[in-house]
């Protein structure tokens, strides 16, 4: 069997590594756009701090694909596919396949600012904008977007000394992941490091001669030398679209649960495609290490045929933020349906913090600063959907032997459980 | 067979040395927060809980790790951190499903169970037997053998037959 991965992110390298684990005779090729063997995207920010070593931050060597007897062209671009020929096409050659796995991946969203071919802006996505952010000398940086990459990039360059200005059009930090309370104890946390933290602000355009002198929002002019792109990202579908593969409503590549496409020996994995979510069963875009390497997992089975499913996707954000450790799980109250009846159970217990969000009995979505140790107990309730009265009453008949996970999450709901 | 680390819930009565010799044997201090095995309590229940790694396979944490930091030793069967690799992000931290990897802030490093490469201290010294290094076939046997023993009881209440404990065999 021949297969022809594109892309080399952890969705196409775990396909690949799944395929030759259950194959030892299919023939694999993995193609990309980048130069590098395997690499972590998320490490990047620890490598532009200056913590992690370049050398680390790569997840693979030329001899481990070698080794796996899995061939590799990179730094070509493919220009196009051929589902009925099963032909993909690079700038000078074409290659046949008998499965093809698309995992391009996620780009940067590009927001419609004037300036922003200055020498000095930067997205962060690739090795490549990392190595260019690490080099670049400045004293001033403004992250435009303060999802979690935009904070910890803000995090990284503010340990290598430069004044930071993270700025954030709705009103509060990594709007779609925490609620405001959660939002201001990080924005806070932020601040008292010296990182300026602007939202409910637009920026309008970034100015300078050749290289960026500072940018002007909708209410004041910052000058900077360096400004990074944090807005987003979006599935990276155009070659798949090109080729008759069917895009979803969010954007994403359209799969099944065994990732196949529309197209017959197509299959896809990655930040690139769309999914359903495990917990609430909703069409999703959830662009996140985990959930790559998983499809990618699943693709490497049912490309070698041997059935497997993708149970849904998994919102988790775990960042440290100058020691402080905030993670969030499922749904936030501000992006629930106003017409759900929610519960909000929400404590302080020294520094640490925690909130659920709970509908009709069973736990949507768990955020937490500072200690995460029941967080886990709390995730595995969400993607199960427990219901949480029936735990409640589980622990006080004690109908059931003594199961940890229970009393963990049910801790989290707090002493009214107890009646003596 | 790999050997595994059990815990007995219900035989854990909360003393918290398994904690205090963890932290002496890994960190050469007698330091609780710094150990790799934590007993949550509900003191009013009489409800001591161990919180330590379970080695899953496939462990939530493994997969969670954006770095590959985390891998499967499989000649002792445990979950294994290559610190060159790792970011400090704290999501194995946060799936963890058990809490049972945690943050040590002294050290600034991820630790979890490691088996104590072998010979974990926390079951030589637990006079219990809450935590138990045992084969892993030993264990279904027990179970087994405890499950029938309790039925046994229960049958022998309903027929009032004077049997003896040693006539049943396993």
């Amino acid at each position: 069997m021949k297969v022809i991965v594109i892309g080399n992110g952890v969705a196409g390298n775990t396909a690949s590594s799944t395929i030759r684990r259950l194959d030892a005779q299919a023939e694999i090729t993995i193609i990309s756009e980048e130069i590098y063997p395997e690499y972590s995207p998320c490490a990047l920010p620890q490598y532009i701090a200056g913590e992690l070593g370049r050398p680390n931050v790569f997840l693979r060597t030329k001899r481990d694909y070698s080794r796996e007897r899995t061939k590799t062209i990179f730094g070509q671009k493919v220009t196009g596919i051929s589902p009925e020929d099963r032909r993909v096409f690079l700038d000078t050659t074409s290659l046949t396949y008998d499965k093809l796995i698309i995992a391009t991946g996620s780009k940067p969203i590009v927001l419609p600012i004037k300036g922003m071919n200055l020498d000095g802006v930067f997205p962060l996505k690739s090795l490549g904008d990392a190595d260019q952010i690490f080099h670049y000398t400045g004293n001033t940086a403004v992250i435009i977007g303060s999802g979690p990459i935009g904070v910890e990039t803000s995090v990284a360059l503010s340990k290598r000394g430069l004044q930071i200005y993270l700025i954030e059009v709705l009103d509060r930090i990594m709007p779609r992941v925490f609620d405001e309370t959660p939002s201001s104890l990080l924005k806070g946390i932020l601040e008292e490091r010296g990182v300026r933290v602007l939202t409910g602000e637009k920026v309008i355009s970034i100015v300078g001669n050749g290289k960026v002198e500072g940018i002007v929002t909708d209410k004041r002019r910052i000058k900077c030398d360096m400004v990074i792109l944090g807005a987003g990202m979006k599935p990276n579908i155009e070659l798949a679209q090109q080729s008759g593969v069917n895009i979803g409503a969010l954007g994403g590549i359209a799969v099944t649960q065994q990732m196949m496409t529309n197209l017959d020996n197509i299959y896809a994995c990655g930040d690139c495609v769309e999914t359903e979510d495990r917990a609430t069963g909703e069409h999703t875009l959830s662009l996140l290490w985990h959930n790559a390497r998983r499809q990618g997992e699943v693709a490497g089975y049912n490309c070698s045929g041997v059935p497997k499913s993708y149970l849904g996707s998994e919102n988790i954000t775990s960042l440290d933020i100058f020691g402080v450790h905030a993670a969030s799980f499922g749904s936030i109250e501000a992006e629930v349906n106003q017409h759900q009846d929610i519960e909000i159970i929400e404590r302080f217990l020294g520094k640490n913090y925690y909130r659920l969000i709970i509908a009709q009995s069973r736990l949507i979505g768990a955020q937490s600063i500072g200690d995460a140790q029941d967080m886990g107990a709390l995730l595995c309730a969400l993607v199960r959907r427990d219901d949480l009265n029936e735990i409640k009453q589980a622990i006080d008949k004690r109908t059931l032997p003594l199961n940890p996970l229970y009393y963990r999450v049910a801790r989290c709901l707090g002493p009214n459980i107890r009646r003596f | 067979m790999p050997k595994m680390l059990v815990v007995n819930y219900d035989k854990c009565t909360g003393c918290r040395l398994c904690e205090l010799v963890c932290s002496v044997k890994h960190e050469g201090v007698s330091n609780p927060s710094r150990a790799r095995i934590h007993i949550t309590k509900w003191e009013m229940e009489g409800i001591m809980m161990p919180m330590v790694c379970s080695q899953c396979e496939p462990a939530p944490c493994i997969d969670a790790c954006p770095t590959n930091a985390r891998s499967r030793d499989e000649h002792l069967g445990r979950v294994v951190i290559d610190y060159d690799r790792c970011i400090e992000c704290k999501t194995c931290v946060a799936v963890c499903p058990f809490g049972a990897v945690s943050f040590d802030h002294v050290a600034g490093r991820i630790i979890s169970c490691d088996l104590c490469d072998g010979d974990p201290l926390c079951a030589n010294f637990c006079e219990t037997e809450a935590l138990q290094y045992v084969d892993a076939s030993e264990i279904n046997k027990r179970r087994q053998r405890e499950a029938a023993e309790k039925l046994y009881e229960s049958m022998r209440k309903f027929t009032m037959a004077p049997v003896g404990l040693d006539s049943g065999s396993s």
